[in-house]
């Protein structure tokens, strides 16, 4: 018993002493937030991903990121980013240094980062360094973790709907470690039941069968040459699959759909001194859809029998082979400079193929079909220099530029980009920061829906779709007294040649020639956010408020500024938790916003006795306003051979309140009009249990 | 997992009335309609004290209702005001007449279907503000045994053509059509005009697909007979009266008479837009997906107008009709 109660004390020990690091690394990194001149950064570290809420029981970056002042979320439940005012399609994300084109599983619902390999990530809304560059509204850096150098460790996670499963370790002790995490759903597994009662319902006539799974592998192996010369290899693949068959007297119906993601990096960081040091790497990235459906048909009429057939099979694909080359530089005490370069080379293609046959007896009497493709090859070039100067003690400047160059075929897009940001150190507790950016995007999501599916596809800037530009001016005071922070920014964003689908096609976009369905235009975006927090021993309690307008400008769809559809005027997050007792922790987070615009008719006329609806302005009706209550509790426990046993009870919309998704206008009898919106998410408990060890 | 609730919530918008102004040059014969625009949830009204301008190249010119002669790049303008509303205003320019240079067609199958390929050649290639618009009319001239004959006129719509661009069957969702009657956009009860860009245009070339319906026509009526084609002798047709409209037209019950064959000819209208027509039909379409856009699923972009301080447009269109055609075997 006294060697149990010894182990078990050693276990609380080595738990606090985890706890008090990362607690001591999120201090340092709190300083470090205050210290930056950068304005409208975010650093989330790992622990932060990992507590909380999970919705459906996996922790989500993007709906963590979802939170934060100065981003709107769109569709609820949906990976939706509009920041600062931006398209959600405008968002740069890096994974270990690499571009992700496709960042979301399940049209949305969950997101291709796995928290469990996740080691930091850095989300800038302003005043970007120049060493990032391609997208217009934000760039979210994730980090993976390295492996550890001396022990295995690892971590099993069982959810509702998915199961994780993360292992670490030496491959050899103190010089070479893997850290390697997988992710998987097993809702196809789930359904395997319901499909097979289905069919017994059904009878013998008819079969249907289906089902869908993501996953994600993310691997990172790390080499210690020596002090400052390590070599990172990182891979991530994700892969989402949705298959269904319907099979009857007569007619057979298959559907599947494969889309995903692959990235793969060699990363080299060498420091050649205290003031000269260097990251180097070379990159893969593709993001790829594959849909295809077949439709047959059989028919028997005296004795002969006739088979109809119809396949469809698109492929749209974007990949990306990259070097990048960025350095540091100390020169004196005064500066820091970075600079470096990239280069890019970019595939991107659709394509559609479209077949029929008629088949009599074995014969084929009819055939045809149907190819279209568009295809680009592009070479994006970029460089950076960027110094951060000291100028006083308590005044720095970080003045930067980046230059970046695109070539597409019969067009070459040049974009000068300066990037400046100050930082006034009033006091120890008090800084003031100014920054300008601009920025610039090459690639264009080629999407008529707004939700991540399949059928979108990535297709660069040509000749007819100009780089996409934004302008952006952020400002603010951060403050530090003791446990509180308290931090004002605003911002002011504009947005050139941004593009907006205006095809008649109300679902595929065409392929070829497909800058001709989108119509250019502008936006705008200014507001400011308001972050306070307190965090003090088990308490920790955050409050966000934005007050933001988001209007846009499309002269071929209504010809003057329009409050766009995801200007949330007012966005309230407050964001609790309390480690109350040694193995428990609760977490509560409240999210308000003004509801989502749409478009109701404004006005009607009669016409030979027939009523028509008119429309003054797009989105000229407001929903009502989105309110969610999330609780989340943990119960955790720690074994005297260090191993971790941690159980989340999360509780999405605890209140039940269904908020509006969708609205329609209606007419009761006696002519009166009334908006009539649809609530479609309700109260999700979910639970899930995570084994360290 | 997903569930849905009704929540009621008030409208706030503006509520004030509007002047809807449809102002169309239709080669020459400019056609006005201003109406009393009533606001949801507002008050229906009229428009009182109505005064029409219309002006060409700056000037002034009184409107009878009949033709004016309209020149290419003539700038139009028109102004509308009505008691207790600020005048509305709208202004366009006329296109130049579409020229045809030829037509050609022959038989080809699209998609496993019969179909007949029709090539007009402009006598230009397109520029991408460029916007043209396409009517089809069907004429059935059914021969009945005894010397009769039956016309049976249709406008032409989606289901009828097959595709407006390049082969495919992904450019069919690629339609834009809307109704026009010469006078009035989007009415309920007019011909439909398919709208056509420059991206549907293969230099000077547009083609497009009609089915092959020449034979079927007979089937068709004979489906609508009361009982079907199962009980009656094959060409057996119930006569009745049958006009311009948009399908084979209503068959009355009446004398049976025996149909011996049927004789199809084909003319199209083909139409220049201005911008203006071209935008203003493409947002009535778009309209007819609201509901999608207030799902939150695709952009809305149905709310183009030029009339500035009131609703519509006022546009131009010119236009060429040629034919009939009969496309034989």
């Amino acid at each position: 018993m006294p060697i149990l109660l010894l182990l078990a004390s050693l276990a609380v020990q080595a738990q606090e002493m985890r706890d008090t690091l990362d607690a001591s690394r999120i201090s340092a990194m709190r300083e470090k937030l205050k210290n930056t001149t950068q304005t409208g950064l975010t650093h989330i570290e790992s622990k932060q991903l990992n507590s909380g809420v999970a919705v459906f029981g996996t922790p989500d970056v993007i709906k963590k990121l979802q939170m934060l002042p100065g981003v709107a979320a769109g569709n609820e439940l949906m990976n939706g980013l509009y920041v600062h005012g931006g398209d959600g399609n405008d968002n740069l994300f890096l994974l270990d240094g690499v571009p992700l084109y496709n960042i979301s599983h399940f049209g949305g619902l969950f997101s291709s980062f796995n928290t469990d390999v996740i080691d930091n990530l850095d989300f800038y809304k302003s005043g970007f360094p120049a060493r990032y560059g391609g997208r217009m509204s934000s760039v979210v850096d994730v980090e993976t973790r390295e492996g550890n150098m001396e022990k295995y460790h690892g971590s099993v996670s069982l959810g509702l709907i998915d199961g994780r499963l993360q292992a670490e370790g030496p491959i050899f002790k103190g010089k070479t470690s893997f850290n390697l995490g997988l992710r998987r759903s097993w809702l196809d597994v789930v359904t395997i039941p319901a499909i097979w009662y289905a069919n017994t319902q059904n009878g013998a006539d008819e079969t249907v069968g289906g089902g869908y799974s993501m996953s994600d592998l993310n691997a990172r192996i790390t080499h210690r040459f020596a002090p400052g010369n390590v070599l990172n290899v990182c891979f991530y693949t994700g892969a989402d699959n949705l298959r269904a068959s319907l099979e009857n007297t007569g007619s057979k119906m298959k559907i599947g759909v494969k889309w995903g993601s692959l990235t793969s990096s060699v990363t080299h960081q060498y420091e050649f001194s205290k003031k000269l040091k260097t990251k180097n790497t070379l990159y893969y990235s593709q993001s790829t859809s594959d849909t295809g459906y077949n439709f047959a048909f059989t028919n028997k009429e005296e004795g002969v029998e006739t088979i109809t057939s119809m396949d469809d099979h698109d492929v749209s694909y974007v990949r990306e082979i990259g070097l990048t080359s960025n350095w540091d530089w100390y020169p004196n005490s005064f500066n820091h400079v970075r600079y470096g370069l990239s280069a890019q080379y970019h595939w991107y293609h659709s394509g559609r193929n479209f077949t029929s046959s008629t088949v009599q007896d074995g014969e084929v009497q009819r055939e045809s079909a149907d190819d279209e493709s568009q295809g680009y090859r592009s070479f994006e070039p970029a460089i950076y220099a960027e110094d951060e100067i000291f100028l006083r003690y308590n005044l720095t400047v970080n003045v930067g530029l980046r230059f970046a160059m695109f070539a597409t075929p019969g067009k070459v897009w040049p974009s000068l980009e300066p990037r400046v940001a100050f930082k006034w150190l009033i006091n120890n507790n008090i800084s003031a920061k100014l920054s300008y950016t601009r920025m610039s995007q090459f690639a264009h999501l080629v999407a008529a829906v707004y939700m991540d599916l399949p059928s979108n596809s990535w297709m660069p800037s040509t000749a007819n779709a100009r780089p996409m530009t934004s302008d952006q001016v952020a400002g603010g005071i951060y403050t530090t007294f003791g446990p509180f922070k308290f931090n004002l920014e605003g911002w002011y964003k504009t947005m050139d040649h941004i593009l907006v689908y205006n095809g008649s096609n109300t679902f595929v976009p065409p392929i070829t020639e497909w800058e001709k369905s989108f119509t250019e235009g502008k936006g705008r975006s200014y507001g400011m956010e308001v972050e306070a927090t307190f965090e003090k021993g088990p308490i920790n309690i955050s409050a966000y408020y934005t007050l933001s307008w988001t209007e846009r400008f499309f002269d071929a769809v209504y010809g003057d500024w329009f409050l766009d559809r995801n200007d949330n005027r007012h966005k309230i997050n407050l964001v609790a938790s309390w480690h109350f007792a040694k193995h428990w922790e609760v977490f509560a987070n409240w999210n308000y916003h003004s509801g989502n615009r749409i478009t109701f008719p404004s006005h009607y006329i009669d016409v030979a006795g027939k009523r028509r609806y008119l429309y003054d302005k797009p989105y000229n009706t407001q929903l009502p306003d989105y309110h969610r209550l999330d609780l989340g509790i943990d119960f955790s426990v720690t074994f005297p051979n260090s191993h971790n046993l941690k159980v989340n009870l999360s509780v999405y919309n605890a209140y039940n309140h269904l908020n509006a998704s969708m609205a329609f206008l209606e007419t009761d009898n006696n002519g009166n009009f009334s908006g009539m919106a649809y609530g479609l998410v309700p109260i999700i408990p979910t639970i899930t249990a995570t084994y360290k060890f | 997992m997903l569930t849905a609730c009704e929540i009621p919530f008030e409208i706030k918008q503006e509520g004030e009335p509007r002047i809807f102004l449809q102002g169309v040059a239709d080669n020459g014969l400019v056609t006005v309609s201003a109406l009393y625009a009533t606001p949801i949830g507002g008050e229906q009204g009229t428009l009182s004290g109505l005064k029409t301008v219309f002006s060409v190249n700056g000037k002034e010119v009184e409107l009878h209702g009949s033709p004016i002669p309209l020149e290419e790049g003539d700038q139009l303008l028109l102004e509308v005001s009505a008691d207790g509303f600020e005048p509305v205003s709208g202004s366009t320019i006329v296109p130049p007449r579409p020229v045809i240079t030829d037509i050609s067609w022959e038989r080809v199958q699209v998609d496993t279907i019969d179909a007949t390929e029709i090539r007009m050649i402009l006598d230009h290639a397109p520029a991408e503000d460029e916007y043209y618009g396409i009517q089809i009319l069907r004429r059935d001239d059914i021969m009945f045994a005894g010397g009769d004959v039956e016309t049976v006129l249709t406008n032409l719509t989606p289901g009828y053509i097959l595709t407006a661009a390049e082969s495919g069957s992904f450019d069919l969702a690629d339609f834009i059509q809307v109704n026009y009657n010469g006078r009035y956009l989007g009415g309920p009860d007019y011909q439909p005009i398919t709208l056509i860009t420059n991206k549907q245009f293969d230099g000077a070339l547009y083609k497009f697909y009609l089915n092959s319906f020449d034979a079927s026509i007979l089937d068709s009526i004979r489906d609508s007979m009361p009982g079907g084609n199962t009980g009656m002798a094959g060409g057996d047709i119930v006569s009745g009266d049958v006009g311009p409209g948009s399908g084979p037209g209503t068959i009355v019950p009446g004398d049976v008479r025996i149909p011996l064959g049927v004789e199809t000819q084909y003319s199209f209208t083909f139409f220049r837009l201005s911008p203006e027509f071209y935008l203003y039909a493409k947002a009535l379409f778009q309209s007819n997906f609201d509901f999608l856009a207030n799902m939150g699923l695709i952009p809305a972009n149905f709310t183009w107008s030029n009339v500035h301080g009131g609703l519509g447009f006022v546009g131009a269109v010119t236009s060429t009709t040629r034919g009939p055609y009969k496309f034989e075997n």
